[in-house]
């Protein structure tokens, strides 16, 4: 009896808060008014308070009581997967270069290296239906005696594996922005006039190591490309609903 | 340890300051090469033998070519050496492959002689467009994809019926022509040799430019 009972008290509270009734940053009633408005015992409205908590729908401050959640409207999110996210199919990776080199200026600050350690650089070329759409350089350290390159010659997303094992430890970060772009990046990408390009930036950082595994600049003529974000949703698999 | 001892051992510092003090010894090109070559053969063998990665054998190529740099800034103002001439090299169409023409490059650059680098898969239009500019003694092609066979026969058939052999040799190197058994047509010279086409351009076009002389 009580457990649903709890559950409805949830419910209740729920929908004080999305009809507006209950507003954001307003204090909600103590534990003794709510044991008395909904006729049940302490455990049971902490166990609803704890639910609602966890939904991210109020917050407790110790001694003072619990209050409705302010939720930030500034922060989105967005899916984002260079290789199956975009508006079209690509059909072909065509690798254009493999080449080591002294760290570049401007990257051995991404990577985080210093000035005498080699960096990897590959170039690669995406295309969709024979139409060349976006140019990928992608940049990791130089381990001698190390398969690096065999690893990603081999699997076009050659990190998913290494994602997948390091899901709690691998920090990526995005960086969008636009640029016009240079005579390399228009011969690449077959167009003449001056379309912007996007240029999307990844890094991948190993927070356990504190290395940066891999660093990607990602070229894309806008027209294949929409970026769609919304507010964070409440994380679903907690609902027991 | 010898120069090609570090190169094996891919010890870029050492096989750095290895080349300066050859080099302040007054080692003859011939020999440098050799040490070099060697070396790179070692970090070859290794690959084969899947005890180092693509990765190093990459890395043995820039050794290489920083070597043969320093070599070239230290002889830039010695006259006897200098052969007059302009090469056009390149790696054929959907042949990614650097190393070696890279390394070929230096050595020519080491000559005196004027290179025209038009970089890797190179399409077959690409080269007759720079042919036609450039007006180059030798066009150098490089290629290590047997894929890529066929684009080296559309060009050398392709720059013959637009003349452009009249007064140019063709030259082909890089890992297909090792077999020896690929026939391409209006080729000057071909080999898998290095040295061999290093002596090959040095040859002819010191024969020509004296004759011009
Ligand atoms: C390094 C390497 C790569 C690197 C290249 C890096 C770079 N920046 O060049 C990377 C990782 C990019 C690469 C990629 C690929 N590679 Co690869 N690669 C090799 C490898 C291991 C060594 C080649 C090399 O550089 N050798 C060292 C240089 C110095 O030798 P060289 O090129 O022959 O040059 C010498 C001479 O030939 C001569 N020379 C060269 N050019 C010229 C020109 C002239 C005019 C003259 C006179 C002389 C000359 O001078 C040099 C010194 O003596 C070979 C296997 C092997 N062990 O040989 C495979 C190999 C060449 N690759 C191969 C393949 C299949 C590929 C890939 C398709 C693999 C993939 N699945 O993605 C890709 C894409 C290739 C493409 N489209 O071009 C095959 C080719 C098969 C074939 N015969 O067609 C090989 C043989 C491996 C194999 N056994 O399967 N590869």
């Amino acid at each position: 009896m009580s457990d649903v009972l709890y559950l409805s008290i949830v419910s209740s509270i729920k929908e004080k808060i999305l009809k507006g009734d209950l507003k954001p940053g307003e204090k909600l009633e103590s534990e003794p008014q709510l044991m008395k408005i909904y006729d049940a015992g302490r455990m049971t409205i902490r166990k609803s308070l704890s639910l609602l908590s966890n939904e991210g729908y109020v917050y407790s401050v110790p001694g003072k009581g619990n209050y409705i959640c302010k939720p930030d409207t500034d922060i989105f999110q967005f899916k984002f997967n260079k290789y199956d996210g975009l508006k079209t199919h690509i059909d072909k990776v065509k690798l254009l270069s493999v080449t080591i080199k002294d760290t570049p200026k401007g990257i051995e600050k991404k990577l985080n290296l210093e000035e005498n350690d080699k960096i990897v650089e590959v170039v690669r070329l995406l295309s969709s239906k024979e139409q060349p759409i976006a140019l990928e350089y992608v940049y990791f350290e130089y381990l001698p005696n190390q398969p690096v390159i065999e690893d990603m010659l081999k699997f076009a997303n050659y990190l998913k594996p290494l994602e997948e094992k390091l899901a709690f430890v691998l920090d990526k970060t995005l960086e969008i922005g636009i640029e016009l772009p240079n005579e390399e990046l228009k011969n690449k990408l077959e167009f003449q006039d001056n379309e912007p390009l996007f240029k999307i930036m990844e890094t991948i950082k190993n927070t356990s190591t504190k290395k940066i595994v891999q660093y990607t600049i990602f070229y894309i003529r806008p027209k294949y490309l929409s970026l769609k974000a919304s507010l964070p949703k409440v994380d679903k698999s907690s609902n027991i609903f | 340890m010898d120069l090609k001892d570090y190169i094996a051992e891919l010890d870029v510092k050492n096989a750095e300051s290895k080349t300066e003090e050859l080099i302040s010894q007054g080692i003859t090109k011939g020999d440098l090469y050799e040490q070099v070559m060697k070396g790179l053969q070692i970090v070859g063998e290794k690959y084969a033998k899947q005890e180092c990665y693509l990765a190093d054998l990459i890395v043995s190529g820039m050794i290489a070519k920083d070597i043969f740099s320093a070599a070239h800034a230290c002889d830039n103002n010695v006259p006897e050496f200098r052969v007059q001439g302009k090469v056009l090299i390149g790696t054929i169409y959907e042949d990614i492959h650097d190393l070696g023409k890279d390394l070929l490059i230096d050595a020519l650059k080491n000559y005196g002689i004027e290179v025209i680098n038009l970089g890797v898969d190179v399409p077959v239009a690409e080269f007759i467009k720079h042919a036609q500019i450039e007006k180059p003694d030798i066009i150098a092609v490089s290629c290590v994809m047997a894929n890529s066979i066929p684009h080296i026969k559309e060009l050398a058939q392709s720059l013959k019926d637009k003349k452009l052999l009249d007064n140019t040799k063709l030259i082909l190197g890089g890992a297909v022509t090792h077999s020896g058994h690929i026939d391409i047509p209006h080729i000057d010279f071909m080999s898998d040799d290095l040295f061999l086409g290093l002596q090959y351009c040095q040859n002819y076009l010191t024969e020509r430019y004296k004759l011009e002389k």
